[in-house]
């Protein structure tokens, strides 16, 4: 077996990955003969250098900068997808923390609202911010979950790597929002950067496995101010690419019972299957994060935004979804001083559309392709 | 601006909700209308057959079990018993024998005492000192039985009638003598003593039987009155109510009281053997009960012929009453009787014997049944009219015949004004239902030209259905009136075409509704296949067609709500509703007072 040494950690390692900070690691024959005191010296300058270059706002999630819990690929799941494998056993939800509470909850009977998006997209936020705007313009008060990271001026900040957080709306229904962390290891671009050859497997969808049978809703958000270049004709092109994976991946999820052949890669087998399968039978909202910097785009409604800018992702949803709408938000707007929260805006309406439509329960409803929502 | 934050389509979507739940209901009850209707009398019968329909008579079946529930309490009661006769006339004293001249007028003069007491005490005096005077055992009697003193009227009657041989001298002879007349003092006198006892009985536990006195009257006035009545028309409203004067009266009565008739005697041996135990010999029973054949015989004399038949086969079980039916039937064979008290103790004898546990089928044939209930209309018609009762039995005679008209079936329009009078004899709590009967008698008759006559143009529709004045009764009287309108129009379907009684039977299963169908009905359509009644049951029931309007209503909602929803969704995604969130922001910012 090859040997690996983390840098930042100072420690040897069997993965290619550090699982305990996330950053690359080097064979342990790159290694230099270095004394050990050239070694700390080495440690230290990339630990200075790694501070000295904050490439996100502080409230960052990125696996490489920050420790990281253990990373979803390294969780040991014999799931009963895989032929072959022992059925007895679903994935224990062993070391993502929170998922076992929330686990619980839908044991109660609760339904889940997913949120999916990159790593700072603002998922937290929009859910935070539906609660904050139900308490002031409706008069519905909700506690805010509690989660680890500290929170100032009601900014929440990031979801902390290798966690789940969510947030009660009512008696039924809870916002799963998992950390940013968990999407980025189904990117087949983030794969391909952090060097891993092997597919994804069915562990790397433990954290939503259960939400998906017990679904309510599907919140997809899009961080408009995060492009690939602007003067590209698909500048959103890394974070279309990604939701279209995450929508089918939710999608077979839903639906495929059968056991994959163990032959067949995961992708491999989402990628067979999933056409064979319904579409997502709740509702998708697609919220474009940070509205209140997209001045310009605001000028037009969202769902021409998503034709012409976006055909990739609107492709996904019309291939994936029944039921889809795209509308802007924000929460919070950017200063001087950082981020501040304000009235979250676009959070409200768009949610009730999601979650509060109360002819949902009508029969045979078209998609929202047929009804003006395509091409 | 509102506090809330509503989606920009909420009030289009509430007129859009509001107006599918208007379209549907109006298309389910436009639905329902016209299904409806299309079967209805209206316009599924033709106006000809509406009005054969409205011309037909209600015979009243069901409305008659409802109608004696009004008065199974309270209204029926015992036999009526026909008083004693008037006191003799001042007259008498002429006409008896010298000797017995001033006792007479002495007795006579009691009599005419204004107090009871004092007038029985003198006249028991009087009797005392001429024992065997049947005249003064007579007004001591009459005296005692008009104060209510049964026991001592039947203890004066009888010892009188035991010292004396007179009596029975004269019912003797009656029976053979020419010369003898009702009007004989003597006669009168044999006459009203035996009644008086007769009565001073029957209105007592007395122990013994009144029917001796009283067949021995009957014995003396039958060869009596058949020589009076030689010569006279029979049929004649006075035939057969032959007046006994008391002795020394005329025919039309004394000491303010009607003179004592041939029916009073009938009467009160009909009162006595219905309450007896009388058993004859086998030469009685030949003698009672034989008959002469008849080409017509009349519906009672074909029920007495039959339950005597019957009683011989069962040991002459009930013979007292089947006397009693043998005496009804000899009066009602001459005539009706004009006498209101017989006819209706003629009318309960009636009841009696045609009872289901003593008149089983075999005996009592639907044809006799409805012959007898014909003459039994007529019996308490006649009451009504004459309703000759003393002042004292007017309440009882009310109500009698108040509780007879209920489970009768004749025009009630025709006395009307009888019931009327009849009415105040009742107390206040009893009128209504007298009242009620009439109502009911006249709401049956209107009822068919109220369900089925076919509308003039111009004429404006009776909003006050007929029944609609027996107020807390009329929903259960209206119901069993259903059921009575629909087997007579059962029966006039059954004579249609197929295609018109078809639409007839669904016409009368669906103003029936979930009343009680009626066998005619039933039978009718026992004719018909399985499915083809189901057909019928079903398209002729009203809950069908709400059930199905209901269905068709809810359908078409859910129709246009999806169209609803699919508008409302293809106008929401045009709608940036992060645009509407922000302008309401905008204005909280404006008018800050309002967030």
């Amino acid at each position: 077996m090859a040997q690996y040494q983390c840098e930042s950690c100072n420690e040897p390692r069997d993965a290619p990955i550090c699982p305990k900070c996330g950053a690359d690691t080097k064979l342990r024959g790159d290694l230099p003969n270095a004394s050990l005191e050239q070694l700390v010296e080495r440690v230290s300058r990339n630990a200075a250098a790694a501070e000295a270059a904050p490439a996100q706002p502080p409230r960052g999630d990125d696996t490489r900068s920050r420790p990281s819990a253990i990373r979803p690929e390294l969780v040991s799941v014999d799931s009963p997808r895989v032929a072959g494998a022992d059925p007895v056993a679903p994935a224990a939800p062993a070391g993502i923390v929170g998922l076992d509470e929330f686990h619980a909850l839908l044991d109660r009977g609760t339904k889940a609202v997913i949120l999916c998006g990159a790593s700072y997209s603002g998922k937290s936020e929009i859910a935070s911010g539906y609660i904050r705007a139900n308490s002031a313009y409706r008069g519905r008060a909700q506690n805010l979950t509690l989660r680890a990271s500290l929170r100032s001026d009601y900014v929440l900040g990031a979801t902390n790597p290798g966690e789940v957080w969510f947030q009660v709306i009512d008696n039924k229904r809870a916002f799963l929002d998992p950390s940013g962390e968990f999407y980025k290891w189904l990117s087949r671009e983030e794969r391909q950067r952090l060097g891993l050859t092997d597919d994804v497997t069915e562990a790397n969808f433990q954290f939503v496995q259960r939400a998906v049978s017990a679904l309510a809703g599907i919140i997809v958000v899009v961080d408009l101010t995060s492009t690939v270049d602007r003067r590209q004709q698909q500048p959103w092109r890394r974070q279309e690419e990604d939701l279209k994976f995450v929508l089918s991946a939710l999608r077979w999820l839903r639906w495929d019972k059968e056991a994959r052949p163990e032959a067949i890669g995961v992708s491999t087998n989402i990628a067979q299957r999933v056409s064979t399968l319904p579409r997502i039978d709740k509702r998708v909202l697609v919220l474009f994060s940070k509205a209140d910097q997209l001045a310009r785009l605001t000028n037009q409604t969202p769902l021409e935004l998503a034709r012409k800018r976006l055909p990739t992702l609107h492709g996904a949803l019309m291939t994936h979804a029944s039921r889809f709408r795209y509308d802007f938000c924000n929460t919070m707007v950017k200063t001087a001083q950082g981020d501040q929260a304000v009235d979250p805006c676009g959070v409200l309406l768009p949610m009730d559309w999601l979650l509060d439509d109360p002819l949902r329960w009508l029969p045979l409803q078209l998609p929202t392709s047929w009804i003006g929502g395509g091409r | 601006m509102s506090r809330n934050l509503r989606s920009p389509d909420r009030v289009w979507t509430i007129s859009g909700f509001a107006a599918t739940v208007l379209l549907a209901v109006l298309s389910a009850w436009g639905f329902y209308s016209c299904q409806v209707s299309k079967r209805g009398i209206d316009r599924a019968l033709s106006a000809g057959a509406r009005e054969e329909l409205a011309a037909l008579a209600v015979p009243a079946r069901k409305t008659a079990e409802v109608e004696r529930e009004w008065v199974a309490e309270g209204f029926a009661g015992e036999y009526l018993v026909a008083p004693v006769g008037p006191l003799p006339c001042p007259a008498v004293a002429n006409a008896v024998a010298p000797s017995d001249q001033p006792v007479v007028r002495e007795a006579l003069a009691a009599g005419a005492q204004p107090d009871p007491d004092v007038r029985i005490e003198q006249l028991a005096a009087l009797s005392d000192a001429a024992p065997g005077n049947l005249l003064i055992v007579q007004l001591l009697g009459t005296a005692l039985a008009d104060s209510g003193r049964y026991p001592e009227a039947e203890r004066v009657l009888t010892q009188g009638l035991d010292r004396t041989v007179e009596d029975e001298t004269i019912i003797r002879a009656a029976r053979v003598s020419a010369d003898l007349d009702l009007d004989d003092v003597a006669v009168s006198t044999v006459i009203h003593v035996h009644h008086a006892l007769g009565v001073a009985r029957l209105s007592q536990s007395s122990a013994e039987p009144p029917w001796v006195s009283l067949k021995n009257v009957i014995g003396c006035v039958k060869p009596l009155s058949r020589r009076r009545l030689l010569g006279t028309t029979r049929g004649q409203p006075a035939w057969s109510r032959l007046l006994i004067a008391a002795p020394g009266c005329s025919s039309t009565g004394g000491a303010g009281k009607p003179s004592l008739s041939s029916y009073d005697l009938f009467n009160n041996l009909v009162v006595g053997y219905m309450r007896g135990t009388f058993a004859g010999t086998d030469r009685d029973r030949d003698r009672e009960f034989a008959r002469p054949q008849k080409n017509y015989p009349g519906p009672l004399h074909k029920l007495l012929l039959a339950q005597v038949a019957r009683a011989r086969a069962n040991n002459w079980q009930n013979e007292a009453q089947l006397w009693a039916l043998s005496n009804v039937e000899q009066v009602i064979d001459w005539r009706l009787p004009d006498d209101a008290r017989l006819a209706l103790n003629a009318v309960k004898v009636i009841d009696y014997w045609t009872n289901s546990e003593r008149c089983p089928a075999d005996v009592c044939t639907a044809e006799l049944l409805t012959d007898v209930r014909g003459l039994r209309d007529e019996l308490i018609e006649q009451a009504f009219r004459r309703r000759n009762v003393s002042d004292e039995q007017k309440g009882a005679f009310a109500r009698e015949a108040t509780g007879m008209l209920a489970s009768s079936s004749l025009d009630r329009s025709r006395i009307a004004d009888s019931a009327s009078a009849i009415r105040e004899w009742l107390p206040a709590s009893e009128r209504r239902t007298l009242d009620d009967l009439i109502t009911a008698g006249a709401a049956r008759a209107a009822l068919p030209r109220w369900l089925f006559a076919p509308q003039e143009e111009g004429e404006a529709e009776p909003k006050v259905p007929p029944h609609a004045k027996l107020g807390s009764r009329a929903d259960r009287w209206h119901a069993a009136a259903m059921t009575d309108v629909a087997a007579v129009a059962a029966d006039w379907a059954a004579q249609r075409p197929p295609r018109e009684q078809r639409a007839a039977l669904v016409a009368i299963r669906q103003f029936l509704g979930a009343t009680e169908a009626p066998p005619q009905l039933i039978q009718l359509e026992q004719k018909r296949s399985f499915f083809d009644r189901l057909r019928l049951r079903l398209t002729a029931s009203k809950l069908f067609w709400t059930t199905l309007s209901i269905l068709l209503g809810a359908v078409v909602w859910l129709m246009l709500l999806w169209v609803l929803v699919h508008v409302r969704e293809w106008r929401l995604l045009r709608v940036s509703l992060y645009n509407v969130e922000h302008e309401y922001l905008a204005g909280i910012d404006r008018d800050p007072g309002t967030h």
